[in-house]
């Protein structure tokens, strides 16, 4: 960026700087090398170094510098180191200069559109406020052609498209006080909470507590100079077992019952090479107080004129802070232009570093003290005075001054005739200070207006929250201390300071807006989205009166600094337009973040594999040694299918989908949700909650079962097997676990208290390994010998109680396949066991393992239902073809059985469960297409719910729903996929293999 | 029936058993307590047989809402909700336990349900142990808040998780089998920055 004549210079010494003058700092900026201080920002650096233009304004690519001192920098936006390490729209102001930092302008006329921004300078008049929505909005279709162009106008960082190459992650943290604000006040609260014995956390923004007292250091605490005063105060906090301090961390958000989120920049301040990689980047406090005292302070405001937006014009506190913080003089002829003390404050700082210093204020005058301590520091002063414009092309030159009367109402106006031209390099202004109401706001409080001390003002309306310091109009430093240990006792006391007799510390002049002559029209109010009075004054004459309508209408306030210097500005503006008071036009609505956070710090560590938890089985390893491709099933991981050599997908598939028809395969059924229920009553509940009847299954048996929602809907299914009278175990669907466990305990506890019945969940209790097909008895013969397994002795739907391989067992002999079956469940510390030596022992009936996959192909060759699949909420037992399971005649009602009988639930015509074969016997469709009568007709049938190819059958199959489908068997029909191919497809029955059930005895 | 392999001797192995849960730093030790039984007890304190057999059953008093108790043995049992309890203790007496508790509790309206297999007992310490499970645990852990004797069941990040405070030096994490896995990767990224 343009380096334009260096007026700057870095000062030799200064007994308030937090830079080392014996250490310096290389970094590039804009590709060219520069070197600063350890200590710098990376603003101040380049402002030492001669910088002045860090960037171009977002729509009409006027020159822009550094504005304020700290987080409400509007201008001054960075893009920072680049790929992995990218942070877009950085505020140089709070970089941290570290060796080899390299940084970018985003806004500084890059690509074609960002270059040919500042030509189009002669049509700027036309580009006002609301010019992008009337102009673009037609035609609808080319809005996506102007956004691109528009967005590469406005220049703004590009976003990070590489992998971040850093970590993140959150810390949750307890307290009795959390003191938001490490200034006087803020050092002060945390202090007294301390000596009180309370668990303390002090959080703030930078990297060195003290608030603005380097900035403002001649102020004095308890007769002390105030930086000796701070520091005295970190060592003392320092020195407590029960105070934590937080540097680097900005409180972002404020939620009720006191939940704070808070950034923690751990290691943005190191250069790249010495980042600890073990460590993280940033750290997301959430932090949990039982009190909060908030000593946010304040940021000062500008005043608004023209040309107010040039390089060189900026807050006084900006330039203070340069002196005192940095040891930087930014100019070496310095106007300071203000309405209230602050300014003489930066006028003194600027004559003292070496600057000739002229102070225009507006107002009528000084204290005698002001007026020797200025006389003393040869600044020459201009009371009743204002700055009208600022003149220069790349940066300030000079300006234009003229006599103001004020009135004794407060209201004032310019002296015509009295314009003078005044030769500068840097504008200090001064127009008042806004506390920092962000976080008190969060919770829904809405700040008032103090005519005064001339700001809005914290609400504090929530319990257990205090405020102290600038916060609350105590600028002095002397007074924030004190209010620091009020504010304590107000927690204490469930008190809140009085704001509404608060002395005008600073003597603030309310003036936000300086009148223009005829063709001075740049008063920027917004400075990131070059809003300006103009803007405003539209928004008002087309009756966008509302200050969140005139937000909307302007973009006053949007972007990464939330207008935090221009929003008040904006607010009296739209008020003097419209002749109300400021408390009638209010602010817009903070919301949460202050300030931006990077979505790295959001995410914390739950990214990649920790993202949702992978739940294992007691057999994951085997399975990833048998080189199983896993699915997820409900967090789960489950073995998709087992692939030998090259084997895709289907390959796999048909060849583990035969041998368990012809010899034996192995799955692991584990994730299948199990609860244990107990009591005298069990037996009804299962009556109540399931469609089927449970009163005369006795112990040593199965049954399936169908859970149906308030609508007669299928919800879960499953196999429950009856321990003793009093015992059952149910199994759920792996995805459904938690919420049938929550459905149950919901009736239970609310509508059936009457019923003794407890349930517990045990699903992480049990593996359970499946042998399922014909030689799957020859196989758990070889691995138990105490349960007689012959189908007489263990029947279908029976369950046993035995010993395999030396580990107590419960076996199930029950079928998701229709081939002879046996479940083994044992406590889930055997299951790899157990399966390890199915596998060893099953070698010779060529034992093959398979995923849900197979399991998947075999149940739909026996029509099996899976629910969320084949049904989707909308699907009654009777749509299922399932009607053989509903017992209509048990004397207590179940779950879902009015509803079978409501007219749209006993419709013709509603969607069934049918079967489909494709006519060519060679497609398989695709799951989820739509099916039509025939082709050209457009009304919708039903759909495909589940499609695989049968190896057993040689041919495709499919489940779906159709409308009247039960009673359309053998008729043809039509599949429309996505692709829009028409596919015809016979209707048949669900079952498509073994339909009498032969094989389920082996 | 067929001849069995019995020349196996039966293997119990814990969730984490693929992964080295040795880990002893002075700022971050873990150690996995092996071979314990977990017996969830359900019942109604208020129903004095029910009380009076499961006391005299676990050999110590019936904790208070969020506590624990030890008997003599060191076996514990930990409040879980008003009508449900967890009794730890060695695995090789769980099925006396659960025995001799049916026997006790026939008449009495009660569940106990073994649920040995459900979990995974850690006990963490260390300089920075807090700090770990801060990060992704909603309770306040430190010492005198979670005082000795008291347990949250509660959630490590997204995963379930009952905390027991046995003394001031640890904290024991009862993981459900299913999670010990992501439970453990989380940890240790958490512990990564101190070890």
């Amino acid at each position: 960026m343009a380096t334009l004549k260096n007026t700057a210079r870095r000062l030799n010494s200064s007994s308030s700087a937090v830079v080392n003058f014996n250490t310096s700092v290389d970094f590039t900026f804009e590709g060219k090398r520069y070197q600063g201080l350890e200590g710098d920002s990376l603003a101040s650096a380049l402002i030492a170094n001669g910088v002045k233009v860090f960037g171009n304004s977002y729509k009409y690519g006027r020159p822009r510098g550094v504005t304020s001192s700290y987080a409400e920098e509007p201008n001054a936006l960075i893009s920072l180191e680049s790929g992995g390490h990218l942070t877009p729209n950085a505020k140089a102001t709070q970089i941290e200069l570290y060796d080899n930092l390299k940084a970018k302008s985003p806004t500084a006329g890059k690509g074609f559109f960002g270059r040919i921004k500042p030509l189009m300078k002669p049509f700027q008049r036309f580009l006002p406020a609301g010019f992008y929505y009337k102009t673009f909005m037609y035609p609808a279709s080319l809005w996506m052609t102007y956004e691109k162009i528009l967005r590469g106008m406005a220049g703004i960082s590009e976003s990070p498209t590489h992998k971040d190459l850093e970590s993140y992650d959150h810390m949750h943290q307890h307290c009795d006080i959390l003191v938001v604000g490490g200034g006087v006040a803020g050092l002060q609260a945390a202090l007294t909470a301390a000596e009180q014995g309370k668990e303390v956390l002090l959080v703030d923004e930078r990297p060195i507590l003290g608030g603005l007292a380097y900035e403002y250091h001649n102020d004095t605490v308890e007769t002390k100079p105030v930086l000796e005063w701070v520091k005295a105060a970190i060592r003392n906090l320092e020195a407590k077992d029960n105070v934590t301090i937080l540097k680097r961390t900005t409180a972002f958000s404020f939620h009720d019952n006191n939940n704070l989120q808070a950034v923690e920049l751990c290691q943005d301040h190191l250069p790249l090479k010495k980042r600890n990689q073990n460590t993280v980047r940033q750290r997301l406090h959430k932090i949990k107080a039982t009190d909060v005292v908030l000593a946010t302070g304040a940021i000062e405001r500008p005043i608004a004129f023209h040309n107010n937006d040039l390089p060189g014009v900026m807050l006084a506190s900006a330039v203070s802070s340069l002196i005192n913080r940095f040891a930087v003089l930014p100019g070496q002829k310095l106007t300071v232009f203000t309405n209230n003390d602050a300014g003489i404050c930066t006028a003194l700082d600027a004559a003292h570093a070496g600057a000739s210093v002229i102070l225009v204020d507006v107002r009528k005058q000084h204290t005698d003290e002001q007026r020797q301590q200025l006389a003393d520091a040869e600044v020459t002063v201009m009371l009743s005075t204002a700055v009208r414009t600022a003149h220069g092309k790349k940066s300030l030159t000079s300006v234009t001054l003229q006599n103001v009367n004020v009135l004794n109402d407060g209201s004032w106006k310019l002296k015509e005739g009295t314009d003078r031209d005044l030769s500068c390099d840097i504008l200090a202004v001064s127009g008042g200070w806004s506390p920092v109401v962000h976080l008190d706001c969060h919770t829904g409080s809405k700040p008032f207006w103090s005519d005064d001390i001339h700001a809005f003002m914290p609400a504090l309306q929530k319990s257990h929250r205090s405020a102290a310091g600038a916060l609350i109009g105590e600028y002095s430093a002397e007074r924030a201390a004190i209010s620091g240990v009020q504010a304590i006792s107000h927690l204490k006391n469930a008190t809140q300071p009085d704001l509404l007799s608060l002395d005008n510390m600073l003597n603030t002049q309310a003036i936000y807006r300086v009148p223009t002559e005829e063709g001075e029209n740049k008063l920027f109010i917004d400075l990131q989205n070059d809003v300006t009075n103009a803007d405003i004054e539209l928004a008002i004459r087309e009756n966008y009166r509302n200050i969140e309508h005139v937000k909307r209408y302007t973009a006053l306030g949007f972007g990464t600094d939330q207008g935090k210097t221009g929003n008040v500005l904006g607010a009296a503006i739209t008020a003097e337009i419209q002749g109300l008071p400021m408390s009638q036009v209010g602010t817009t609505t903070f919301r949460p973040a202050y300030t931006p956070v990077a979505f790295g710090a959001l995410a914390g560590q739950h990214v990649f594999s920790l993202f949702d938890p992978e739940r294992y089985t007691p057999m994951h390893q085997s399975h990833i040694k048998n080189g199983a491709k896993f699915e997820e099933v409900g967090q789960w991981m489950r073995p998709w299918y087992f692939p030998r050599g090259t084997e895709d997908l289907h390959t796999a598939v048909n060849r583990e989908s035969l041998d368990v028809r012809k010899t034996v395969g192995i799955m692991d059924a584990s994730t299948l949700g199990k609860i244990d229920i107990q009591g005298p009553d069990a037996r009804e509940f299962l009556n109540r909650v399931y469609t089927n009847s449970w009163t005369k299954l006795a112990p040593g048996n199965c049954r399936y079962g169908l859970m149906l929602d308030e609508n007669g809907m299928i919800s879960d299914d499953g196999v429950t097997a009856c321990i003793n009278d009093n015992h059952f175990v149910m199994t759920t669907t792996t995805g459904g676990a938690a919420s049938v466990y929550q459905w149950l305990e919901l009736w239970l506890q609310t509508e059936w208290p009457e019923l003794k019945v407890y349930l517990t969940s045990v699903t992480d209790h049990w593996s359970t390994t499946a042998l399922v097909g014909p030689d799957s008895r020859k196989l758990i013969e070889k691995m138990c010998d105490d349960v007689d397994f012959s189908a007489d002795a263990f029947p279908f739907m029976a369950w046993r109680e035995g010993t395999v391989l030396g580990v107590p067992a419960r076996i199930m002999r029950i079928s998701f396949s229709g081939e002879l079956a046996f479940e083994i469940n044992v406590q889930a510390n055997y299951g790899r066991y157990i399966w390890d030596n199915a596998m060893s022992l099953g070698k010779e009936f060529d034992i093959t393992p398979y995923g849900t996959e197979t399991m998947h192909v075999l149940r739909a060759e026996k029509g099996y239902i899976i629910v969320g699949q084949d049904t989707d909420g909308s699907v009654s037992p009777i749509d299922a073809n399932m009607s053989w399971i509903v017992a209509n005649k048990k004397p207590f009602s179940f779950l879902g059985k009015r509803s079978l009988s409501r007219s749209d639930t006993t419709k013709e015509g509603r969607k069934q469960l049918v079967g489909l074969f494709t006519q060519d016997a060679t497609t398989i469709l695709p799951e989820g297409c739509q099916l039509i009568n025939a082709e050209g007709e457009t009304a919708m049938l039903g759909h495909v719910t589940s499609s695989y190819y049968s190896p057993i059958m040689g041919r495709p199959i499919a489940m779906a729903v159709v409308k009247g489908g039960l009673n359309r068997m053998g008729e043809s029909i039509v599949a429309c996929t996505r692709e829009g191919k028409n596919i015809p497809v016979e209707i048949t029955s669900s079952v498509f293999y073994d339909p009498k059930g032969e094989r389920k005895d082996g | 029936m067929a001849n069995t392999n019995s020349n196996t001797t039966p293997v119990y192995e814990s969730p984490l058993a693929h992964i080295d849960t040795n880990v002893s730093h002075a700022a971050w030790k873990v150690h996995e307590a092996k071979d314990m039984g977990y017996v969830v007890v359900r019942g109604n304190l208020d129903n004095a047989p029910f009380a009076t057999a499961i006391h005299k059953l676990c050999g110590s008093g019936l904790p208070e809402r969020m506590q624990f108790t030890h008997a003599d043995d060191g076996r514990m049992l930990v409040w879980v909700s008003p009508d449900e309890f967890l009794h730890i203790l060695p695995l090789e007496k769980k099925d006396q336990f659960i025995k001799d508790a049916t026997e006790a509790l026939d008449d009495i309206f009660s569940a106990i349900v073994d649920n040995s297999g459900a979990y995974v007992k850690l006990a963490v310490s260390g300089k920075h142990h807090i700090d770990v499970l801060h990060k992704s645990a909603y309770y306040n852990l430190k010492a005198d808040k979670f005082k000795i004797g008291s347990v949250y069941s509660t959630h490590l990040a997204k995963a379930p998780a009952i905390l027991l405070r046995e003394d001031e030096q640890s904290i024991s994490l009862l993981v459900r089998f299913s999670f010990a896995d992501y439970i453990w990767r989380l940890l240790s990224a958490g512990a990564k920055e101190y070890i």
